[in-house]
């Protein structure tokens, strides 16, 4: 395989199995939306159509893993709303922000609304949540995959998310910001290629700003995810140590029931805040779906 | 909706009607709404409800949220039946329901919108949607 990722041999635990865990194609799994239907009546229904699924989490029914579902977009119960195809760590970061019904959410990059759609699904349609996305041909995949899944509880805007408004503070934020996608690869055809560490510093400042901006638009109270399918720290523990460093800040612990990693300590040469040991790393050998980056932030 | 469908007024209580151009969008009503009106929204909650000349026709989506509470104007298709809309066919069906838009359901799923005029029944469900509504198609 050669040198992919190689940078990250030292901070990736068992790496070898890491990049065996690449070659393997992504599986798929499906979020029950349970916004029209419940869990146990999609599996009934799937199983009828010879889909056969098994829950991914011990600790919810409505995440599945669809082993052997090639192309699930392709069925009846996918046109209906009744499931989304989106992969399990994608999911946590939702679950992780722990939005209530009722609340006032912002999801600062939204497109394509997989997590958006679990908020709305998470605050049964109640509340409010403003699906922000710069991009306006982006809304078209948004506005799609939330008009699917009967969200109704949603508006969308176009802001530049570090540019994001200062005129209301939210109870819970979501920032799962632009990032290199380093999460998303797996080694799966002979064309596979992968240009290690491609994030420029322009991504890096727009994510510091990001995540400036995310912690100011944030009620006394207010709980907010940063979220990125990266493995590069420099998008990851970097940028909550300069959150930490720049605002009155706390990384605040949460628990997904599923086996994450502890934050960096240090990277090259930049020892990192102790902090960052709450913040979770999601593997791949580990979690079989996208490697993922979470923190869940508050203020002090 | 309640005159065409049965679905009771009372049904969207708890929801905002926004109109905008020949279409009306559906949002939740909730305490923070006046925060939105600092803001420049491009969408608010879901398309619901389009002008089609002197008709209001009810999109697909509401129509999927909603349409569970129908008590007339609803067919009950089989799955050839769909399968040969879906293949751009109209079928001819006999009822006695008025000229107009029905729900499609198949079994318990409501499927969307579908337009009778004497008899011949056509498909309103964009073309995009179509193919996954396919009941031939499984995993």
């Amino acid at each position: 395989m050669g040198p992919l990722f190689d940078s990250y041999r030292e901070i990736i635990p068992d790496f070898p199995a890491f990049l065996e865990s690449l070659k393997v194609p992504l599986p798929t799994h499906l979020r029950v939306n349970r916004l029209k239907i419940r869990p146990a009546d999609l599996i009934k229904i799937l199983s009828q159509k010879g889909v056969e699924v098994k829950r991914s989490l011990d600790s919810d029914d409505g995440l599945l893993l669809a082993p052997d579902l090639k192309s699930p977009g392709s069925l009846m119960e996918y046109a209906l709303g009744y499931y989304h195809p989106q992969a399990l760590t994608s999911c946590l970061a939702a679950m992780l922000l722990g939005a209530t019904p009722a609340a006032f959410v912002l999801d600062l990059c939204a497109s394509p609304g997989g997590k958006t759609s679990h908020l709305a699904q998470l605050m049964e349609n109640s509340g409010l949540i403003m699906a922000n996305e710069l991009y306006t041909r982006r809304h078209i995949p948004l506005s799609h995959t939330l008009g699917r899944l009967g969200v109704l509880n949603t508006v969308i805007t176009a802001y530049p998310a570090q540019e994001f408004p200062l005129r209301h503070r939210f109870d819970f934020i979501l920032a799962d910001v632009p990032c290199s996608g380093e999460g998303r690869f797996r080694w799966t055809t002979k064309s596979s290629r992968y240009e290690e560490r491609k994030a420029r510093q322009t991504l890096y400042d727009l994510q510091r700003r990001t995540i400036l901006r995310a912690f100011d638009l944030l009620n006394e109270q207010g709980v907010m995810v940063y979220a990125t399918c990266t493995y590069n720290p420099d998008e990851n523990e970097s940028v909550i140590d300069f959150l930490l460093k720049h605002r009155d800040a706390e990384v605040l612990p949460g628990e997904l029931g599923l086996a994450a990693e502890p934050g960096l300590g240090a990277w090259e040469r930049t020892v990192y805040d102790r902090r960052l040991q709450r913040a979770m790393r999601f593997y791949p050998h580990r979690v079989d779906s996208v490697g993922f980056f979470m923190a869940r932030v508050g203020r002090r | 909706m309640e005159d065409r469908f049965g679905i009771p007024a009372s049904a969207f209580d708890d929801y905002l009607m926004i109109e905008k151009s020949r279409s009306r969008w559906l949002l939740r009503r909730s305490p923070h709404l006046k925060s939105m009106l600092s803001y420049k929204v491009s969408s608010w909650g879901m398309k619901a409800f389009q002008r089609v000349g002197h008709f209001i026709k009810p999109t697909t989506r509401v129509i999927q949220v909603f349409g569970t509470l129908a008590t007339r104007a609803v067919v009950q298709l089989g799955k050839g039946q769909l399968q040969c809309m879906i293949d751009g066919k109209d079928l001819y069906i006999e009822s006695a329901l008025e000229n107009g838009y029905v729900i499609l359901a198949l079994e318990d799923h409501v499927l969307g919108m579908g337009l009778l005029i004497n008899g011949r029944l056509r498909l309103q469900i964009r073309k995009s949607d179509l193919k996954p509504l396919s009941p031939g198609l499984d995993a």
